[in-house]
């Protein structure tokens, strides 16, 4: 077993679920970078296992950080001081709630993780269970708040979940592929803070339940 | 030949951002959109030799969604310049930017035989239309835009993760895999648990970015809130793109062996959207949000004939085309009534046979070849259908609930769209002036879905049926 | 040997973790604090002077005490201290006997609490209760986690030989140490969750439901109160301090780990705000959760 691959999913996990128990959205955001630092490091973990860590990890490593922990938490955290909104004070599920949910959900995670069987065996046994877990806590998140930052934080959690899955084909994986992805999540996160921004200024709010005049 | 045609409109739009004037980009777009539209017509012609060591390439479906794709925008560019002419007055730097790109990124859609690129091509396409919608700057289509881009991003998360689960099932012993369509079109031994995982992510991601029901929340409010061109090209060319993706993981699910399973979901989302479609067509106020439901029935029967093998898939190749003939006219002719009444709400804007008689015939014609009435295309491709479930499926309850809501769609649409051609035109207000530009594009359309429905050229059978192979057995 | 040794370091120790920690806070707030001894004397100065009994109470009130403190007494014959003195009584299944002591004196304190008929001890019983039984959950999952790693269900088997758990399962003991300090800290009422030297009945919790308690009973209470305290640590402490060796060395481990723990403690109640009441629930559930997570950790490797 792998000691500090081990830490290093479980600190993603229990990141993630920090980042559902807390009501500061700054702090939040902080989770996911944090989060994101510790994802970076797994590929490079997961290398060292077999001896040599491949260009390719490096360069994956070094997007993620770059993209991830310091330019994406970078756009949110301008949009949460153009908004001037710091909590997150009513949320659809209670943080209480939604703690106890998101514990359930990691428990059907591991559960969900037994019925897959692999083919070659993964690098870590924590490694799926955690990308599901990830999935599902971020889509929690995206479902339960109501603030629009908040939820684009889920969404990311949700891709650095699949960014776990991905690493089950570290080795076979094309790079271009790899590198789009990044990026387009990047151009994604971009985008939608610059909706934030707009919504910000349209409505003076960034809570998107608010957002409710389109219905039949 | 392929590089040209998919670096054309990303060059354009890097060219159009420094132009001077707003006129000279829409004459841009123009110029690109048609020639856009001669280089397929050559690929028709003579095909393209594969890109990149074959990461790009054109085959059937590609071709057919590209051809769609790239007549809609044709059509749209023409209608363009009319519609801005009386719209008001926004800057357009980044709106003909982002449709350029649009473009680039819908024809990189149909070229790409790697699903991991096929899922960056579709995801650039969706960053790439947030900017349209949002392009009266109002709150409801803000509103729009953020529901566009968190659905859709959501939604396209789970295909990048139903991507990834592909790769995994495709995993060999020795630990080699890929994400090559002709590899796992070819017969490769795939994981079923993972596959099956798979296809189910796939189809909810790629189906959000269809719009079927239940995910199609996003639909109406975008349709209702982006310009209508734009509407035209989302309705039209966007989801056909999203269609070929699930077309694609069909055919690769049908290779593996797995038919049944990808068959049953199918049909049972096609069933659900249909449904869902007709209970909101039923009593639908406004005119946009009517065809974005509408958009939603025709994605249903689309999937609902990928269900049913290769002849369902022939039924689905041709509603797709004609489907995105049929969205080309109702929104665009969406866009003249807006214009012309200022609002799509329906109770406000009837007789317009009288008051515009153009934009009325071809509301009329829309709405009867939107709803399948024969001599239309959509008549031919419908019945296709029905014909390869009747045939095909095991029981005949699929094709008695798809006839059934056909039918309360077919009523619904004539009860909401009838009174806005007929009725009296109020007193005092008099016949509307209704440019060119914004009428011959839909009755091109018009004419286009007239004669497929009709005559189907040779080529475009055969391309047809080329297509609809991949969805059988291979051989 | 060994029983007597852990008999007396369980009796005549774990008050003294209460003046390491009231130490600890004085040096925060810039004080000198009372003797490291002061509880001594406390329970010495009480258990010489009489009791008052108010006149609507019953014989409930006045068993309170002495339940609460027995079952507390028994409860640490169950636990091992360190690596060198197992306990007394060991048998398969006794972590579940030890939290039901451990809940049994709380039942006990809470129901003398409302045999007083005040309307503010009624209060702070509620809130203990409220709060305890969402620490239960907590305490539970850990002891689940901890059973499982070590397929035992005897404190004496799950808290010896810790360095292969930890080996095995390291990021899964870090969450347990870290779900136990929160039950600790809730079940003693420390700050976060609760503040051991408020004044005012509104903001109590375990202290209103003290008040009436005087001379003996009131030393039997916070003679429990810093049993409970050394019990728990004692867990804590032999997670976050596995290391194996000889009788003595354990035993210097040992209290030397206790004493690190009592000013950790201080620290966390010094450095930390009391949490606003509707927090509390929040943070209970977050340490279950960090339990669960810990309990999913752990199973996916021993059933691998």
């Amino acid at each position: 077993m792998n000691v500090s691959l081990d830490l290093a999913l479980v600190l993603v996990l229990v990141l993630c679920v920090a980042s559902v128990g807390t009501s500061r959205i700054g702090a939040a955001i902080r989770y996911f970078s944090f989060q994101a630092a510790a994802v970076a490091m797994v590929p490079l973990l997961i290398e060292t296992r077999s001896g040599e860590i491949s260009v390719h990890a490096w360069v994956l490593f070094a997007m993620t950080i770059v993209l991830k922990v310091v330019g994406v938490p970078y756009l949110l955290n301008r949009s949460v001081r153009e908004a001037a909104v710091r909590t997150e004070v009513e949320p659809l599920i209670g943080f209480g709630l939604s703690l106890a949910i998101g514990g359930a959900l990691v428990a059907l995670s591991f559960a969900l993780a037994r019925q897959l069987p692999l083919l070659q065996k993964p690098p870590s046994d924590l490694l799926i269970p955690v990308a599901f877990s990830l999935l599902m806590i971020g889509l929690l998140l995206i479902v339960s708040r109501s603030k629009a930052v908040t939820q684009v934080v889920g969404y990311l959690i949700m891709e650095n979940g699949i960014f776990l899955f991905g690493l089950l084909l570290l080795e076979t994986f094309p790079w271009l592929i790899e590198m789009g992805v990044l990026l387009d999540l990047f151009v994604a996160v971009f985008v939608m803070g610059i909706v934030i921004f707009q919504i910000n200024r349209e409505f003076d709010h960034i809570d998107s339940h608010q957002l409710d005049s389109l219905k039949d | 030949m392929l590089a040209t045609l998919l670096l054309l409109p990303i060059i354009a739009a890097a060219v159009s951002l420094p132009l001077g004037s707003d006129r000279a980009r829409v004459l841009l777009f123009r110029l690109v959109a048609l020639a856009h539209l001669a280089l397929v017509g050559g690929i028709w012609w003579r095909p393209p030799l594969p890109l990149f060591g074959g990461y790009l390439a054109l085959d059937a479906p590609g071709l057919l969604v590209l051809s769609l794709g790239s007549v809609l925008f044709a059509g749209v560019a023409v209608y363009l310049g009319g519609y801005l002419d009386r719209a008001e007055q926004r800057p357009l730097r980044i709106f003909v930017a982002s449709l350029l790109l649009l473009e680039g990124a819908i024809s990189l859609v149909t070229a790409c035989q790697h699903l991991g690129l096929f899922w960056v091509a579709i995801e650039i396409s969706t960053l790439s239309s947030a900017p349209l919608l949002y392009f009266h700057h109002s709150g409801r289509a803000l509103e729009a835009t953020w529901k566009y881009l968190i659905v859709s991003s959501v939604g396209i998360a789970l295909a990048l993760l139903g991507t990834v689960f592909l790769a995994v099932a495709a995993t060999d012993g020795s630990g080699e895999t890929t994400l090559w369509i002709r590899d796992l079109m070819a017969g490769r031994a795939l994981s079923k648990p993972w596959l099956h995982a798979s296809f189910v992510l796939l189809l909810i991601g790629y189906g959000t970015k269809m719009g079927l029901a239940p995910m199609h929340a996003w639909k109406p409010d975008v349709y209702g809130e982006a310009p209508p061109p734009v509407a035209a090209l989302l309705a039209g060319a966007l989801t056909s793109c999203a269609f070929l993706a699930v077309m694609r993981i069909t055919g690769i699910c049908a290779r593996a062996g797995e038919a049944p399973f990808a068959s049953s979901l199918l049909v049972l989302l096609g069933l659900v959207s249909m449904g869902v479609a007709a209970v909101l067509i039923v009593g639908q106020t406004d005119y946009r949000r009517l065809l974005a439901y509408s958009s939603v029935e025709q994605m249903g029967i689309l999937v609902f004939g990928l269900g049913f093998g290769i002849a369902g898939g022939q039924g689905a190749f041709l509603h797709v085309l004609n489907n995105a003939l049929n969205k080309g006219i109702m929104f665009l002719t969406a866009g003249n009534v807006l214009q012309l009444c200022g609002t799509s709400a329906m109770a406000s804007t009837t007789g317009l046979l009288r008051r515009a008689p153009v934009t009325g015939v071809l509301l009329l014609v829309g709405l009867f070849a939107g709803v399948g009435l024969p001599p239309f295309g959509l008549f031919i491709s419908e019945f296709t259908i029905l014909r390869a479930a009747l045939a095909g499926g095991a029981s005949a309850w699929p094709a008695v609930l798809y006839l059934f809501f056909l039918a309360v769609i077919f009523l619904g649409m004539c009860a909401a769209v009838l009174p806005l051609a007929q009725g009296e035109a109020r007193a005092g207000e008099l016949p509307l002036r209704e440019p060119l530009s914004t009428t011959i594009p839909p009755a091109i359309f018009a004419m286009a879905a007239l004669v497929l429905g009709v005559y189907v050229p040779p080529p475009l059978a055969r391309m047809i049926d080329a297509a609809a192979r991949q969805l059988g057995v291979a051989g | 040997m060994r029983a007597a040794l852990h008999l007396l370091l369980f009796l005549v120790f774990p008050p003294l973790l209460m003046g390491v920690i009231n130490r600890v806070k004085a040096a925060f707030a810039g004080r000198r604090g009372p003797p490291v001894l002061q509880l001594y004397f406390d329970l010495w100065k009480l258990l010489r002077k009489g009791a008052v009994y108010s006149t609507t109470t019953t014989w409930i009130f006045r068993a309170g005490p002495v339940v609460s403190l027995a079952a507390t007494l028994v409860a640490g014959l169950l636990m091992p201290l360190g690596g060198g003195l197992p306990a007394p009584f060991a048998f398969p299944g006794d972590v579940i006997l030890f939290a039901y002591l451990l809940a049994t004196a709380r039942f006990a304190t809470v129901l003398a609490a409302l045999d007083t008929g005040s309307s503010f001890e009624g209060m702070g019983a509620s809130r203990e209760v409220t709060f305890s039984a969402l620490a239960e959950p907590a305490l539970f999952l850990s002891i689940a986690a901890l059973a499982l790693a070590r397929q035992s269900i005897s404190w004496t088997s799950i808290l010896s030989g810790q360095m292969a758990a930890w080996h095995l399962f390291g990021p899964a003991m870090a969450m347990l140490i870290g779900a136990l300090v929160l039950v600790a800290l809730a079940e003693n009422s420390r700050i976060p969750f609760d503040d051991p030297t408020t004044h005012l009945e509104l903001t109590m919790v375990h202290e209103v439901m003290i008040l009436d308690h005087s001379g003996p009973d009131l030393a039997m209470i916070l003679y429990g109160a810093s049993l409970k305290l050394f019990l728990l640590g004692a867990i804590v402490v032999r997670l976050a301090f596995p290391f194996e060796a000889s009788v003595p060395g354990h035993v210097a481990l040992f209290v030397a780990g206790l004493l690190v723990y009592a000013v950790v403690m201080g620290v966390i109640e010094s450095t930390f705000a009391r949490l606003r009441m509707d927090r509390i629930p929040q943070i209970l559930i977050a340490a279950s959760v960090f339990a669960a997570l810990a309990v999913a950790v752990i199973l996916v490797r021993v059933n691998a």
